[in-house]
């Protein structure tokens, strides 16, 4: 059994197994006492064999104790103790990285052999970071702090000091540096386990998003330059084209939003922005422009999109691909749920363009439907 | 809720034993909890 999910029985037998958040926590009927007795076995000490044995000798009346077991141990709730370590990772990833592996171990729906699955993943993921304001700081801090193995970070700026208020990979002493710089110096100081790179650049076609993220397994889509759909529209093309995912977060104001794309899986960003422009009244204008940021805003919209990212990177935790969502921070009652089909011939994620999804969304989800 | 209590499917040849099912249901967002108390740091 993972220690956090290790299960409860109640006063009618009832297990409860995989603590109380929901999305993980469930019940298991259990009437005759096979499951709690089996469960209570699986401590970390016996191989599945002797669990069963043990099992047949506690219920002689059970018709098929290595099933019950066989089940069991095909759940997310337990692991192999005996598992070792992956050998990709140095004994100070294994400390670094601790937190990690207990919570990705908590929120993984699939049963693996050693729990350290996704932090190898994200040790070999290649992912830019195109933008580095309020949100790209908060998404590219996220992301060197949990261990993505290569980083590029891309923004044509100085750093100001108006950028202080949010931007948290800057200080005083940054002011009048490329933020590219900066930012760079700033990641390798929080991880020196990763590689970070930077450039001072301004992305000003669709050619040059194609050349930026050649390479890459993702795209963490951070800059509101050029204004308007121009730039996501250029990295909902570009990302299809090169089938890797991205994730693109901003904020209007107080409002927090985050989108999270995948070729071959789910509408794509055009399709959703176009669903949303349709339930607009005519005339509405959209961009009215200069609503402020502040600290916390722009570090919901950049850990929305650092977290977004390591779901489409690894699967864990499923990411809501082909959506929008996010938080309005002055109306506690309205979360953001934006899912639209893809528009028949959508040439980006139509039935005609839908090929293989891209790798790690298709092997890691495959096999979630429990 | 807990219709689907241990079954045993039935099976035609004595030489195989029959299968014991588990049903597992995760729970509803309302039988969830809403506190996130820090248990960590
Ligand atoms: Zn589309």
């Amino acid at each position: 059994m993972k220690f956090e999910h290790r299960p409860h029985r109640y006063e009618d037998g009832t297990i409860r197994i995989g603590g109380e958040i929901y999305g993980i926590a469930a019940e298991i009927a259990d009437p005759d006492g096979w499951v709690w007795t089996a469960l209570t076995l699986m401590d970390g000490t016996r191989s599945r064999e002797e669990i069963a044995e043990r099992l047949r000798l506690a219920h002689p009346e059970l018709p098929d104790a290595t099933s019950v077991v066989e089940e069991l141990a095909a759940t997310r709730y337990v692991e192999d103790a005996a598992a070792a370590a992956p050998a990709g990772l140095s004994e100070r990833e294994l400390d670094r990285y601790s937190r990690n592996h207990a919570f990705f171990r908590t929120v993984d729906a699939v049963p693996r052999a050693h729990g350290w699955e996704v932090q190898v993943r994200l040790k070999a993921a290649r992912v830019v970071v195109l933008g580095l304001g309020g949100t790209g700081c908060h998404a590219a801090w996220a992301l060197a702090a949990v261990g993505v193995g290569t980083i590029h970070c891309v923004d044509p700026d100085l750093v100001e000091l108006s950028n202080l208020n949010r931007q948290v990979l800057y200080g005083e002493a940054d002011v009048g540096r490329p933020k590219a710089e900066a930012a760079v110096d700033r990641l390798r100081s929080v991880n020196s386990d990763i590689t970070v790179t930077g450039e001072r650049r301004r992305i000003g076609s669709r050619r040059e998003l194609d050349e930026l993220i050649a390479g890459y397994d993702a795209l963490a889509l951070c800059a509101d330059q050029p204004t308007g759909h121009g730039l996501r529209v250029w990295a909902n093309r570009a990302c299809a084209a090169a089938n890797i995912p991205w994730a693109g977060g901003g904020y209007s104001g107080p409002l927090v939003t985050v989108g999270c794309f995948a070729p071959g899986a789910g509408a794509c960003y055009e399709c959703l922005s176009s669903g949303e422009e349709a339930r607009r009244r005519p005339g509405t204008p959209v961009n009215l422009g200069g609503p402020g940021v502040i600290a916390t805003s722009a570090g919901v919209s950049g850990q929305l999109v650092a977290h977004a990212l390591l779901g489409l990177l690894t699967g864990v935790p499923v990411p809501p691909v082909g959506t929008i969502q996010g938080v309005n921070l002055i109306a506690a009652d309205h979360h953001v749920w934006v899912r639209h089909p893809p528009r028949p011939g959508c040439p980006v994620c139509g039935t005609r363009a839908i090929g293989p999804a891209h790798k790690s969304t298709r092997e890691m989800t495959e096999k979630d439907a429990h | 809720m807990n219709t689907n209590e241990h079954e045993t499917e039935p099976v035609d040849e004595a030489a195989a034993p029959p299968k014991t099912k588990i049903t597992i249901r995760l729970l509803d967002k309302i039988e969830t909890t809403t506190s996130s108390n820090s248990v960590g740091n």
